[in-house]
């Protein structure tokens, strides 16, 4: 069965570089251009596994994680961090709204899918 | 002095005496600058995205083209995961051929064996025109008995009469069996040229059916061969490919890690467009009436957009310049293979 990845980053390149590396390992993808952006396309939807930028218009990655995790479906969807931001303040911040787990961009395709590997059974 | 003179005086005056009023009134006219300069650095924030968006695309399909075309290949010469395979059609073609030989072959022995069968019919027919042959000697005798009865019978008489009559009857008897021997010898010897010269063809048929077997085994062994050589050819070249499309990938893969330098020159550029706004701002408001309320505002100033970086780099190339240092702009998106910071919680 095909497994479902949600992609949220306001950069449309970004989007397409990660989108382009998980598809190399089957995903589907899934697109959102901020927090709330993604929120509307998740809906009651399932997926297998969200990455998410930190800073975003309109609502940052933070935000979207807490909101996430208030949706019964979403409790237990494993999400990794992908930003620019490596301090341990915001680090803190996204483990305590519910990330999985922190990756610094620029992010190495093969790097990245086996940090999925973990996170993915 | 008139009013226009006393005016232009203290106009003089003034911007000796208050220097900073002039300077405030230059930044000022300066600030409007801003605005634009801001919407150049969004402008070219975004067209920097459109068009790594653009080159990563192309990477994209250069590459999925690439992997379309390996797996294509593969699928059709048969080292892939899908169907009927070349090598399969090789092998098949290979038996297909050895059990057409052998079934020319069984066919060569069957006529080897017809022929031996018509050798035999021949002897056989040689044997029956040998019993002819004493048939037709007996009817000879027959005759010559019959003929001696004849004589004896005259010299007998009238008493002889009968026995006359019988010696003619043996004389025709004998002469009816070597009219029919005649004519079984004809058939016979019609049968025996109609197989000899049956086998005959059937032996030169035989030999060129082995010498023509043994061309086609031949060019059919060519052929196969050809056909595989050619198959190991392609299955070598499909190889390269796929090493190649292999290659590309990684070098595709180090394209997408070093692209990634836009979205943190992007992000730097918007964080620089959003201090330059906050500049537009403090510019805007009324000049702050000493230098220690001055320098207030230039730490905190400079404090709120050293808050507002999200990267690394921004922050150590924000302390060097501040301190007066000629930072140099540190490589961004410029990462070792393999190299990534990660935490998993």
């Amino acid at each position: 069965m095909t497994r479902t990845a949600l992609i949220v980053d306001d950069s449309s390149s970004v989007r397409q570089m990660v989108a382009y590396t998980l598809r190399q390992a089957g995903f589907a993808i899934l697109e959102g251009c901020d927090g709330a952006d993604a929120l509307e396309k998740l809906g009651e939807q399932r997926v297998n596994l969200i990455i998410t930028d930190l800073n975003m218009p309109v609502m940052d990655g933070i935000e979207f994680i807490r909101r996430l995790r208030a949706k019964p479906n979403a409790r237990y969807t494993p999400v990794l961090m992908l930003t620019t931001e490596s301090q341990m303040e915001k680090k803190q911040q996204g483990k305590s709204a519910g990330a999985t787990g922190w990756i610094v961009k620029p992010f190495h395709p093969d790097r990245l899918l086996e940090v999925v590997a973990k996170v993915v059974p | 002095m008139n009013y226009t003179a006393v005016r232009r005086l203290l106009s003089r005056l003034s911007a000796l005496l208050f220097p900073k009023r002039r300077e405030r009134l230059n930044i000022r006219e300066c600030v409007t600058t801003l605005p634009v300069l801001r919407a150049q650095i969004r402008e070219a924030a975004r067209n920097l995205e459109s068009a790594v968006s653009g080159i990563c695309g192309n990477f994209q399909n250069i590459a999925d083209r690439s992997q379309r075309a390996v797996a294509k290949v593969e699928e059709m010469l048969g080292s892939g995961q899908t169907g009927g395979s070349v090598e399969e059609s090789i092998e098949t073609s290979r038996a297909t051929i050895s059990l057409l030989l052998q079934r020319l072959e069984h066919a060569g022995q069957i006529s080897s064996l017809a022929i031996a069968r018509m050798e035999e019919i021949e002897q056989t027919v040689q044997g029956m025109e040998s019993l002819l042959e004493e048939v037709q000697k007996i009817s000879f005798a027959s005759k010559i008995v019959a003929l001696n009865a004849k004589i004896e019978a005259v010299h007998v008489g009238a008493l002889g009469a009968g026995f006359e009559v019988v010696a003619e009857e043996i004389s025709r008897q004998a002469e009816r069996t070597t009219g029919l021997t005649d004519g079984i010898a004809n058939r016979i010897q019609e049968t025996r040229n109609c197989v000899h010269s049956a086998a005959g063809k059937l032996k030169e048929f035989m030999a060129d059916d082995v010498t023509q077997s043994e061309d086609s085994r031949n060019a059919a062994q060519a052929a196969l061969h050809v056909l595989f050589t050619s198959h190991q050819n392609a299955c070598d070249s499909v190889a390269i490919m796929t090493s190649e499309n292999n290659q590309l990938r990684d070098e595709i893969s180090q394209a997408i890690v070093n692209l990634q330098f836009q979205d943190r020159f992007g992000q730097r550029l918007a964080h620089v467009a959003d201090a330059m706004e906050k500049m537009e701002n403090l510019l805007g408001q009324p000049a702050p009436s000493f230098d220690g309320s001055r320098a207030d505002s230039r730490n905190s100033l400079l404090e709120e957009v050293h808050a507002s970086y999200s990267m690394h780099d921004e922050r150590v190339a924000h302390t060097r310049l501040e301190s007066g240092a000629a930072a140099p702009i540190p490589p961004a998106g410029e990462l070792e293979a393999g190299e990534m910071e990660v935490e998993l919680f």
